[in-house]
């Protein structure tokens, strides 16, 4: 079975780069568009009344940069994971092709979700590497590199996976679900923007961001790369607790809602039709 | 230790939608394929084919009943069941349209567990078959709608599985490619064995390939014969008169129910019933009328008439059944 596993998970990974090396033209136009979001919107940080009279110094900070970096990097990954896994599973129910992945004899959970999430996995993260490389040739991204940074990271990979899952669920079930996930990813965005010392947000809106998936991982990866502090601090944004909590809860959600569409898919007979 | 049935419906029924308007799709059915049998699937649209093929295949699930293949329950077995077959269903690309006739089977040989070195010998053997061996490394999306189905159908066997489930094979193919299809499908029942269900709309290809046939009407199974027992059940004689040139003055003559086909340079009637009286009377008409008598035949009735009649016969449902 675990040969089985390998075998399977395996072969999903080699037809998502298949898949992704079909789609380089599309892949190497998103690249330049992150990193010039980024570029773009780091000179505007910290001149909000330049902004106002026309005098803006289209200059960057390498502190200012490295830390959206930071916040920006991550949110592409995670954008990428979902977007990538919603395309690609959408694309699959419109061809018909997933009603043929669902007659493997290896469990469902293998090959119409682990497979699928690490194969956006290997493609997302080369888009956020090309990104922070393409970052890094316009302005030295300063940051200190700590092996506790690891521990976010990987609740970032985690959360990502998570919603990722939830969104492949809701897709099984309602198909066309792009306007929520565009609306929903807006919104974490958003809202893990208060886990970086760059925008000041107020008290609620900072309460409110602990319920979504990225900000207390973002907040504990500013700790690691930014600042002397330890990231086992317990509460507060970047709190080990809340990023713990906040993370397997997406996770088990997500296992949660694939598990609960592929079931109501199944009982409705629409899993190949969209 | 092989199990007598390939395949066993026991009370398999599906319901679809909840509250005030379900729609019984499939109504309790029972039903089991010995192995090797070739068994066609026919209906009108909407008849429940489809979901029947789906529930075989664990893709729906049943509200009702359970399916059995090769003795393994779908539901509490899934992994031993589902090894046992491999599908082209309906409205499906089946295969993936970017990726080559040859990644396309490495995939879906590996989807079933199997390894890369397994797989290889069985790509190669069923592309050369097919005639795609040449194209193998070409995109599926470039190929004819005929040459994708043969790489759907060749996806299906990579593991070579003793069922398959065929839905609607040939459909939007042109004739050609419609016989290759079907050239195979027969080679696959008679040479290698293998068990099938078969939906089509072609009924004269059922009558060929099948030989056993299940009509389905409103979710119900309404005959469910040996092709050659369901035909002679239906087998009323009837007569087809072919005279030269068209009909003229017989027209008059004709029996109620009479079918004419009118031909370049001949007319045939098909009389209604074996009545022999209607036959020796129009015989004597056209004589009568100097009509010039090219020929007079019995005529069996195939598949595609015994369906129409089953399907408009509300009388027939649960009566042209025998325990298979």
């Amino acid at each position: 079975m675990i040969t089985n596993a390998g075998i399977a998970l395996g072969n999903e990974v080699r037809k998502g780069l298949r898949f992704a090396w079909s789609e380089r033209l599309q892949i190497l136009i998103e690249l330049p568009m992150f990193a010039t979001f980024i570029l773009l919107l780091g000179p505007l940080l910290g001149q909000g009344r330049q902004v106002v009279t026309g005098n803006v110094d289209w200059t960057l900070d390498a502190h200012l940069t490295s830390i959206l970096v930071v916040w920006f990097v991550p949110f592409i990954f995670f954008y990428m994971q979902v977007v990538k896994m919603f395309w690609r599973l959408l694309g699959e129910i419109q061809a018909g092709t997933i009603e043929q992945v669902y007659l493997s004899p290896l469990p469902s959970w293998l090959v119409a979700a682990a497979g699928r999430v690490v194969a956006a996995f290997l493609e997302t993260l080369i888009v956020a590497a090309g990104t922070y490389g393409i970052v890094s040739i316009f302005i030295p991204v300063r940051v200190d590199w700590d092996i506790a940074a690891l521990l976010p990271t990987v609740m970032i990979v985690i959360a990502a996976i998570g919603v990722s899952l939830m969104t492949a669920g809701a897709t099984l079930i309602w198909k066309r679900i792009q306007l929520v996930n565009d609306t929903v990813l807006l919104l974490v965005m958003l809202f893990s923007a208060s886990a970086i010392p760059l925008i000041d947000v107020p008290g609620w809106w900072a309460d409110v961001s602990h319920a979504f998936p990225l900000t207390d991982a973002i907040g504990s990866l500013y700790t690691a790369l930014f600042t002397d502090q330890p990231i086992t601090t317990p509460w507060g944004i970047g709190g080990l607790v809340p990023m713990v909590i906040v993370t397997f809860a997406y996770l088990g959600a997500g296992i949660l809602a694939f598990t609960l569409g592929e079931r109501v898919a199944k009982r409705r007979g629409t899993l190949g039709r969209h | 230790m092989k199990h007598d049935s390939a395949i066993e419906l026991s009370g398999l029924g599906k319901v679809y939608g909840r509250g005030k308007s379900p729609f019984t799709a499939v109504e309790p059915t029972t039903l089991s394929v010995p192995w090797g049998q070739v068994i066609g699937l026919l209906g009108p649209n909407g008849a429940g084919k489809t979901t029947i093929i789906k529930m075989i295949g664990g893709l729906v699930t049943p509200t009702w009943g359970s399916v059995r293949l090769g003795g393994h329950d779908v539901a509490r077995q899934r992994r031993h069941a589902v090894r046992q077959i491999g599908a082209v269903l309906e409205g499906s690309r089946n295969v993936y349209w970017p990726l080559s006739a040859w990644e396309n089977l490495m995939y879906f040989g590996r989807l079933k567990g199997r390894r890369s070195a397994e797989i290889k010998p069985r790509a190669q053997q069923l592309l050369t078959e097919l005639s795609l061996w040449p194209r193998r490394h070409q995109p599926v999306g470039s190929f004819s709608r005929g040459m994708q189905q043969k790489v759907a159908i060749a996806a299906a066997l990579i593991t070579d599985p003793p069922i398959l489930l065929l839905d609607e094979p040939t459909l939007g193919l042109d004739v050609e490619a419609a016989r290759t299809v079907k050239d195979w499908i027969d080679h696959l029942a008679r040479q290698e064995g293998k068990t099938v269900v078969l939906t089509t709309h072609q009924l004269e290809a059922a009558q060929e390939l099948s030989g056993r046939i299940a009509v389905i009407k409103d979710g119900q199974i309404i005959a469910d014969l040996p092709t050659g027992q369901l035909l002679d059940r239906y087998a009323e004689t009837r007569y087809t008169v072919t005279v030269a040139g068209p009909l003229g003055g017989l027209d008059g003559a004709l029996p109620a129910g009479a079918q004419v086909d009118t031909r370049l340079d001949s007319t045939r009637i098909t009389l209604p019933s074996d009545n022999p009286d209607d036959l020796h009377k129009l015989l004597a008409h056209v004589q009568w009328h100097e009509a010039r008598l090219l020929s007079v035949n019995q005529a069996r009735p195939n598949l595609e008439e015994v369906f129409i009649r089953l399907i408009n016969d509300d009388q027939t449902a649960g009566q042209v059944k025998e325990r298979m």
